[in-house]
Formats: C-alpha cells, structure tokens, sequence
C-alpha cells in the first residue's frame, strides 16, 4: 500500500506538489478566517468572558445590554437574598475615551466594588495591557470623556476587551461621578446552579437575569460577526472538499490504465483504495502543515487584537481540514471499485 | 499445472467472437496460437486469465473452475500471469518496481532473494543496466520485454502472452520467446502465447490456429 503510494507520488512531485500547494493555500484561508474569528470574538468579549462569574443580571428590557442597563443600587441585596444565589457584585460600564495630552485611548470602562472578590484591588484606574505603548504609563492622570472626570493610572493588567475597546477597571464610586449617578449597570452574581437566575428574576422586579454565555452573545455585533466569518469558513471547508475532489478525481481518472493493470495483475480493490487514501492523507497533510505554518506566521505579523490562532484552534482547523479532504476525495474511491482489469488489454468490452 | 478450457463462447451484442472453443494448456509446454487481427485472440487470453466472463463454456486451472457462478475465482485466477499486448508496465514505477510490484499485489514481502531473482530476470532479457528508469524512458522494444520479465517474476503456473513479440526485431523477438519457452520447459508452465508473428514458431510445443472464433 505504502509502496505503491509512495512510489506515485515519487514519481510526479510536480503534480502532488501542486495538489499539495492548493490545499496549502485552502488551509492559509481557513487558518487566517479562524484567526480573525477568533481574534475578533476575543475583542468582542474577552473582557466578559474573563469575568469570573456565572450570570449577569440586567435591568429588563436592557436586551442583555451593559450599556442600555441601569438598576438601582439597593437591588443588590435583593439579589443576595434569593435562594442559590452567592455572590453578587455591582458593576457599571461606559464606553469611555481616556485621554492625557495627546495620548488618547478608547476604553470599555468596568467599574467594580473595590472589595469585589475579582478585579483589581488598586485604587485608579487599571488598563487592558493592549493600551500599553499607547503613550499612557502607571501614575499618569487621565480625563474620561465623556464625563471629564480626572482618573489616575494604576497599572496595567491583562483584561481583555468589549466590543473592540480595552477594558479598563475602575472603582464604583469613580464610575457613578463619571456618570453622575448613583445607580449601577447590572450585578454579576455567582450562583449554585442556573435555576437561581430564575428566581432572581421572580424575586426583584425589573431585572432580567441572563447566564454568562447569554449575556457574550448578546454584546452588540458580537453574533453578526462571528456568524458571517463562521459561514465564510463553513463556505471555504466546503469549496476545499470540492475542489480536493475534483482533483483528485481528475488524478484517477487520468490513471485508470495503471489502475487497470495493478488489477489484473491481482491487486485487490482494498490496496488500492489504502495506497488512494495514503496519498490523499500525505498531500493533504502536507498541504495543512504548510497552511498552518503560513497562518501562525500571519499572527506573528498581525495585531493580537484581531488575529488570535491558538494552537487548540489550529489542530481543530487542520483535523476538519483533513476529514473535508477524505469527504471529497471519497468520490474518486468509487471509481477505484468499478475499473477494469480488461482495459489493461486495450479493450472496453 | 494445466489449463482447460471447455466449449467456450463470447460475444459482444448480437456478435459472437468465439465459438464453442476448446483448448488444453498442458503444464511444461508452450503453445503458440496464430490468427489475424479479430480472430478472437485477445477475448480468449482474457477468458483464460479471468479478465473476462465467458458467455459460455468452462475454464479450470489445475482443475478448479475460474468462473463460479459467473463470478472470477480470484485464488485460480492468482495462477495465471499476462504479457500484455498494450504494455502492462506501471508507468510511475520504476523497471525493477514493476517486477517487484507483483509481490506487493500479491500480499508478499519482497525479500533479497526477490530482488536478486527480478535482477536476473532483467539480464535475461537485456535490461539490467535500465531496472531504474521508468516505462517512458524506455523504446517500446524495450517496455515489451520488461513485461515479460515482470509476467515471468510471478511464477505462475499458467502465463499468458498477448503478442509479446509485437514490438520486437527478429533477434529480440527470438530472445523473448526462448524466455517463454524455457520458462514453460524448466518451471513446468503451461504458456500460451498469441501472436501474429511466425518467425519464433519453432519454439512452440504446438501451433494452433484462430480464425473468426473458431480454432484449426
């Protein structure tokens, strides 16, 4: 089996080289659009997701939306009644332009109790380590606008983002000056078990209570970015099944006569279909490797807030890769069952 | 080892090309069978060696039918070996890979004492000193011969040559079918060989003629 592939593909480089390289090309696309999703989900909603708790609770009609929610403050210990119910922690959010002379930086502003059990502990505000190199440094005062309130740098850390902006931790009572109010965005609560969202939900009137997961697919654009790099990708996995298809149809076409012959000089169908799909998974692979290693090259080259490819992804990418590749050249194996030895005689009949 | 074949028939739509012919392949000997061009040649080698159907008739190699049930018995059909008119060379092997690529398709692990006999096999035939190119770089004399080279490296007990002489001069063509004729004395083969040519005809054990389907 090994023989016979191997010694095929020895024998026209050129044409598995070329095989090889649109799979390569296939796999840089697929690579760079899971890249870009990922990258750009992150983004969206790292900041959330790095939140280490298990629903958020919205004011109702908020549609799960940091920026249109507002509850009062004193809901909290409603909410810290409820039945499975943990831990609850106000949180309040701006999109907000953090700006020192002209250094400038726009922010996803997530103001917190200072004694929430996450976050961090410091008094001012602490940035997303992507506002790193921005011109700002620990120490420095900042005017958030709008709101023009005076906030000093703390530090950096690694907070991740929302919708496109850096998030940067602040302290409550900040964030109620900025907004002039005394109110809060939401509660992020940590719970025994889902059920307690519902009760939350029956117990103080108003609020809208949604897991985690809900409420990062709820972040604005989030869904409609993801779901259309998603289908481009679902788009490319299936053109790269149809096009390893067709060449490779094209391949055993073109080698039917050599096929012919293998069999009637006994050769089962079973070897020929295991030296087929040795070939199809050594070119393919070949091909993957070579996406892969142009992809992670094209992270090293873009910025980490749109491009993320982590090595989890790539295998999960490169697999699916491999499986449309045997997908599509399964046309070709039918093929391979119904040749005919006779045509090793130079005869149809 | 013998090959029979009884009362046997085959057409093409509405033509019957062969009919109702008998032939005995006896072990250790080399039969020639001449006919022109549509005689019905190439549809009995085919039959012989299980290529091909018959519409009627029996074939038995060594005794156990080749057909069953319509149906080729691969492990009888495993007896035969072809030299193909058309050149039966794989063309992305090698001249030696095309030798030992019998033993792959055989289920076999080529050993040293293969290579050596595969090596011996190609001197006997004048291409040692080209085992290592591929069918396209050789002339078609020359692809001619390592089929039957590679035919012969089977072993088989039943070989089956469709004009192996085709392409060869008169000395090559010559040399070929003492190959055949040896193959068949030495190793106790029964070979048949069909052929326009009847320079070599000597070296058959027995002539046979074909003509519109029907033996002499």
């Amino acid at each position: 089996m090994r023989f016979l592939a191997w010694r095929e593909v020895r024998h026209s480089p050129v044409r598995f080289g070329l095989i090889a390289g649109l799979v390569a090309l296939t796999a840089f696309l697929v690579f760079v659009l899971t890249g870009l999703t990922v990258g750009l989900g992150a983004a969206d909603v790292s900041g959330l997701e790095k939140l280490p708790v298990d629903g958020i609770v919205y004011a109702k009609g908020a549609a799960s939306d940091l920026s249109r929610s507002g509850l009062p403050a004193g809901d909290r210990a409603l909410i810290a009644k409820v039945d499975g119910v943990e831990d609850v922690q106000p949180i309040g959010f701006t999109m907000a332009d953090l700006t020192e002379g002209q250094n400038s930086v726009s922010a996803a502003l997530l103001a917190m109790d200072p004694t929430a059990p996450f976050g961090p502990k410091r008094d001012g505000v602490v940035l997303d380590n992507q506002a790193r190199g921005k011109g700002l440094n620990p120490g420095d005062t900042v005017r958030a606008q709008p709101g023009n309130v005076a906030l000093k740098i703390a530090g950096f850390a690694d907070l991740g983002s929302i919708q496109h902006a850096a998030v940067a931790y602040l302290p409550l009572a900040d964030w109620q000056r900025l907004r002039n109010a005394e109110g809060v965005s939401a509660f992020a609560v940590t719970t025994r078990s889902d059920a307690a969202l519902a009760a939350i939900e029956q117990a103080v009137p108003d609020t809208e209570p949604v897991t985690k997961a809900a409420a990062i697919n709820a972040v604005p654009g989030y869904q409609a970015e993801t779901g259309t790099i998603g289908m481009i990708r679902a788009f490319l996995y299936a053109g790269a099944a149809l096009l390893i298809g067709v060449v490779f149809w094209i391949l055993t076409l073109q080698k039917e006569g050599p096929l012919a012959v293998l069999r009637a000089t006994g050769a089962s169908r079973r070897l020929l279909i295991g030296a087929y799909v040795a070939q199809v998974l050594a070119t393919a692979l070949a091909g993957v490797l070579v996406g892969a290693v142009a992809g992670v090259a094209m992270g090293v080259v873009m910025p980490p807030t749109v491009f993320v490819l982590p090595p989890g992804e790539v295998a999960a990418a490169g697999a699916l890769l491999l499986a449309v590749a045997l997908v599509g050249a399964a046309a070709s194996i039918r093929r391979l069952f119904t040749v005919d030895p006779l045509l090793s005689l130079g005869r149809t009949a | 080892m013998t090959a029979t074949l009884n009362d046997i028939r085959h057409g093409y739509g509405d033509v019957e090309v062969l009919h109702g012919v008998d032939l005995d392949l006896p072990a250790g000997e080399l039969v020639a069978l001449l006919g022109p061009s549509g005689s019905g040649k190439t549809t009995l080698l085919a039959i012989a060696g299980g290529l091909l159907t018959p519409t009627g008739g029996t074939v038995h190699i060594n005794e156990a039918p080749l057909y069953v049930d319509g149906k080729v018995d691969r492990k009888a059909a495993g007896d035969t070996a072809y030299v193909l008119q058309a050149s039966s060379l794989i063309g992305f092997l090698t001249v030696r890979d095309n030798l030992l690529v019998r033993d792959i398709t055989a289920g076999r692990r080529t050993t040293d004492a293969d290579r050596e006999r595969a090596a011996d096999l190609l001197d006997a035939v004048d291409l040692r000193s080209k085992a290592d190119r591929y069918p396209s770089q050789l002339s078609g004399g020359e692809r001619q011969r390592a089929a039957v080279a590679a035919a012969l490296y089977t072993q088989a007990p039943v070989i089956l040559a469709d004009e192996p002489t085709a392409a060869l001069d008169r000395h090559r063509g010559r040399a070929v079918m003492e190959l055949l004729a040896r193959h068949a004395h030495e190793r106790n083969a029964a070979v048949l060989v069909c052929t326009h040519d009847e320079r070599a005809l000597d070296l058959a054990d027995r002539v046979l003629r074909i003509e519109d389907g029907r033996l002499g």
